[in-house]
């Protein structure tokens, strides 16, 4: 047993240590004597590109996934750990980005029911002490919450310490009053606003202040930096470094991850040609959106940002006309207003939703079905749905926006989000549309097939559509935008254009906006 | 040893394994009843007995495949039974007619399906059961619960019970809409429409289709169907009865789903359809010769085979994630 040969490691300084893990998935190798470790009372981040690996060693900490050819090593508070990790019995909590919580129960419920509120099964539960014992963990981690609503009505970052607070009682079952244990939160600021981002900040420092150790799993590297003490960097499976986040820049993180400097992701900004106006809104007005005038010119690539909630996302929806407007008027490329969807398509104006799975894809069609449903009518000869002709379309699309493997039969679902994403893409460029609105295009997407998609989508602009983002990545809009249109609850309260347009300045802007 | 891998890649067990079940079910039930299951006559008595079903289940085929489930089809049908007859036992209107009249109601009744589910905003399981409560609710009106046995026109009848070379007339008329059908949601670009709006109708909305259309024709596609089912019906058996449809609802669903583990496995298909229509009745048929005395049987295989078909569906469905 290796595990008599090496030195116990010492429980106050040390509070996960992994060494050697390697996993493969059949050819492919997800982690290769990959080492880990988080020591007391620290923050840790975990970080790397898309299929890193470190989802993989996510799930090995978390006992989903087991380790190969038995070299893995681990310690969890200096006691020896065994693969595949049983949680139930280890001081160690992984809370996913979904949180798996229950949206229509209470927290009450939702902290209490993982122990069946710790009583017999068929004795009635203790509401009064159930609530008093949700309140006092949540405390624990300074948040205030209405612990009897249904936690669907609650903000995400009030979500995540219900999540937290859960796993805190399960622990302070297993761990008693010590503190020695380990927290992994995966991706826990997807999808949050920046305000909201920085409570769940707040919470992870209590946390950590209490003397447990926690492990982030994040693209947000501003946040890593900011909130983590140390940080541990993967590469195609491999570990690149161990350190400690102190005088490392943002820019230094996405080059320790990516091998190289982030510019190369990103391919040239096309000169701006100002065309004539090929989409105009004025003072159109949503849930969020308050009187918004936009233009948007031929071959123009624009920007249109803020803080997440600000309306940004809210727009190409009601500018194609998927979304009721309270107000406001929008005249397409042909002149004519957009009332409804079908109007917009019938100018050529096309919406790339920002939701794959929900607003994009129909999962139980093929890729080809799914991609050709917009131009169907190309494919009938004399009422009939040619397949070989609709096929060799696809064949063709595909090598054009490079979706590897080249499998147009498959599901949509079977592709990675990359491939789903320029297959999403080439549904609509196919459609040579005259102006081209983006929800958020790079979501879930890898930083390879990130380059891909918005090269994709600046040489149409470059053949003379009109290009609108819709985004909070403002990195990726000061790379490829000539203008930036910020929004705060939903009004237009800066335009950024030309020489200006710089990740500060965009940043400056959405920050300021919302003070 | 090696072939033996080929054969079965041939065969495809999967696609086609109700095919292989229903030989042999035939098979098996012609050895153990010669005399009664292997004639001529029962062949003719399964394919015309089972054409009732096949239009009533081949027009849910539609509904279901655009994503909603229309459980009033055989309200619908019962209201087309008794009208059909009504009209021509009590007020004497010519067969043609009370055809007509009777497969008017079944568009009606699509139509204000329709309406219930797009415009009202009704899940179609809640708004098409109501419905068909109402329905039920209407024939026994019409005819004060009571059956009509008499006044039924024979050139109604007859085309039911017509013998085209050696067939009862029905089956035929199954084929013919089977085909059109098929065209329909497998070669026309309307049926790819269709299951884009059953796969994800908010995409579908995304990407153009005008959704709430297609729902609504696919109601109506539904009731117009389970109308002609009404007529077939009173066409081949000459009576009516305010509860005479009900018996087709289950077998619809059932072989509906258990269809669309068939041919073209996790989709709704019309030749799965009506191979899973077939297969289910041989084997009812099959367990009824064996023991007569049993009428209970084929409620037992249909509700069995409905849950099962429902879960070799899900089963494949997990496979794809």
């Amino acid at each position: 047993m290796p595990t008599a040969m090496t030195p116990a490691l010492p429980a106050t300084t040390v509070a996960l240590h992994l060494e050697n893990v390697t996993k493969r998935f059949g050819g492919v190798t997800a982690l290769q004597d990959v080492t880990l470790t988080v020591a007391r009372g620290e923050i840790h981040g975990l970080v790397g590109e898309n299929g890193s690996g470190k989802s993989t060693l996510v799930k090995i900490i978390g006992g989903y996934l087991e380790p190969d050819d038995g070299s893995a090593r681990g310690w969890v508070w200096g006691r020896p750990l065994s693969f595949p990790v049983d949680v139930r019995h280890q001081p160690i909590a992984v809370i996913h980005q979904d949180l798996a919580l229950v949206d229509n129960l209470s927290a009450v419920e939702n902290i209490g029911f993982p122990l069946n509120f710790e009583q017999r099964a068929w004795t009635p539960v203790h509401w009064g002490h159930e609530r008093r014992a949700a309140e006092a963990l949540l405390d624990r981690i300074g948040v205030q919450i209405d612990v009897l609503a249904p936690v669907g009505w609650l903000s995400p970052a009030e979500r995540a310490a219900v999540a937290v607070a859960r796993s805190m009682r399960t622990l302070d079952k297993l761990a008693g009053a010590s503190e020695e244990r380990l927290f992994v939160l995966d991706e826990p600021t997807s999808y949050l606003s920046g305000a909201e981002a920085a409570r769940v900040g707040s919470i992870i420092r209590e946390v950590a202040a209490r003397g447990a150790s926690v492990v982030i799993v994040s693209h947000h590297l501003a946040e890593i930096n900011e909130w983590c003490d140390s940080v541990t960097v993967l590469r195609s499976g491999k570990l690149v470094c161990r350190r400690q986040t102190e005088g490392l820049t943002e820019r230094d993180l996405v080059r320790l991850m990516l091998g190289r400097n982030l510019a190369e992701f990103y391919p040239p900004k096309p000169k701006r040609d100002p065309g004539v106006v090929a989409l105009e809104t004025q003072g159109l007005s949503g849930r969020v959106a308050e009187g918004v005038d936009l233009v948007l010119r031929e071959g123009e690539v624009v920007g249109v940002s803020g803080l997440i909630g600000m309306g940004q996302n809210e727009l190409p929806y009601l500018i194609v006309g998927a979304q009721r407007r309270r107000a406001g008027k929008i005249t397409g490329p042909g002149g004519r207003n957009i009332r409804h969807i079908r109007d917009a398509r019938r100018q050529g104006v096309v919406l790339v939703p920002g939701d794959r799975q929900q607003l994009a894809f129909d999962r139980t069609a093929s890729a080809t079905e799914n991609v050709t449903l917009p131009i169907l009518r190309r494919f009938v000869r004399r009422g009939i749905v040619r397949r070989r002709r609709e096929r060799t379309h696809m064949l063709k699309l595909m090598e054009t926006f490079t979706v590897h493997p080249p499998l147009p039969d498959q599901p949509v679902t079977a592709f990675s989000g990359g491939n789903q994403q320029k297959l999403l893409l080439a549904r609509w460029l196919q459609t040579e549309p005259k102006v081209l609105l983006l929800d958020e295009p790079t979501n879930g997407v890898d930083a390879r097939a990130r380059a891909d998609i918005l090269q994709f989508i600046l040489e149409r602009a470059a053949t003379g559509a009109a290009v609108a983002i819709f985004s909070t990545d403002l990195e990726q809009l000061a790379a490829v935008c000539h203008r930036v249109v910020v929004l705060r609850r939903g009004v237009v309260t800066a335009e950024i254009a030309g020489e200006l347009v710089t990740e500060e300045a965009l940043y400056r802007a959405v920050q300021g906006a919302a003070i | 040893m090696r072939y033996v891998g080929t054969v079965v890649g041939r065969l495809n067990f999967e696609r086609f394994s109700g095919f292989y079940v229903l030989v042999a079910l035939c098979v098996f039930f012609s050895v153990v009843e010669p005399d009664s299951f292997a004639t001529f006559r029962n062949v003719r008595i399964i394919l015309a007995s089972q054409a009732i079903t096949a239009v009533i289940t081949l027009g849910l085929v539609v509904p279901v495949a655009a994503g909603a489930f229309d459980l009033s089809i055989a309200g619908t049908m019962t209201m087309s039974i008794v009208l059909v007859s009504w009209l021509q036992s009590y007020h004497h209107v010519n067969p043609l007619l009370a055809v007509i009249c009777a497969l008017l109601a079944g568009v009606i009744v699509g139509a204000v399906n329709g309406f219930v589910v797009v415009r009202l905003q009704v899940d179609s399981f809640i708004g098409t059961l109501g419905m068909s409560s109402v329905l039920g609710a209407l024939a026994y009106w019409l005819v004060s619960g009571q059956p009509i046995v008499s006044g039924i026109s024979a050139s109604l009848t007859n085309a039911g019970r017509a013998q085209w070379l050696g067939m009862p007339a029905p089956v035929f008329y199954v084929v013919a809409l089977a085909i059109v059908l098929w065209y329909v949601l497998e070669l026309a670009p309307v049926g790819r429409v269709i299951r884009a709006v059953g796969g994800n109708p908010t995409a579908a909305r995304l990407t153009g289709v005008n959704v709430d259309r297609y729902m609504f024709l696919s109601f109506v596609t539904s009731g117009t169907l389970a109308a002609l089912a009404g007529v077939l019906y009173v066409s081949i058996l000459g009576t009516a009865d305010p509860n005479s449809g009900l018996p087709y609802l289950l077998p619809a669903f059932a072989a509906v789903f258990l269809g669309s583990t068939q041919l073209r496995p996790g989709r709704v298909n019309v030749w799965g359809t009506l191979l899973a229509i077939y297969l289910i009745a041989v084997l009812v048929k099959g367990i009824e010769l064996r023991s007569p005395d049993n009428p209970w049987i084929s409620d037992l295989c249909q509700g069995v085979l409905l849950i099962v078909a429902v879960a070799i569906a899900a089963r494949g469905r997990r496979r794809e994630r």
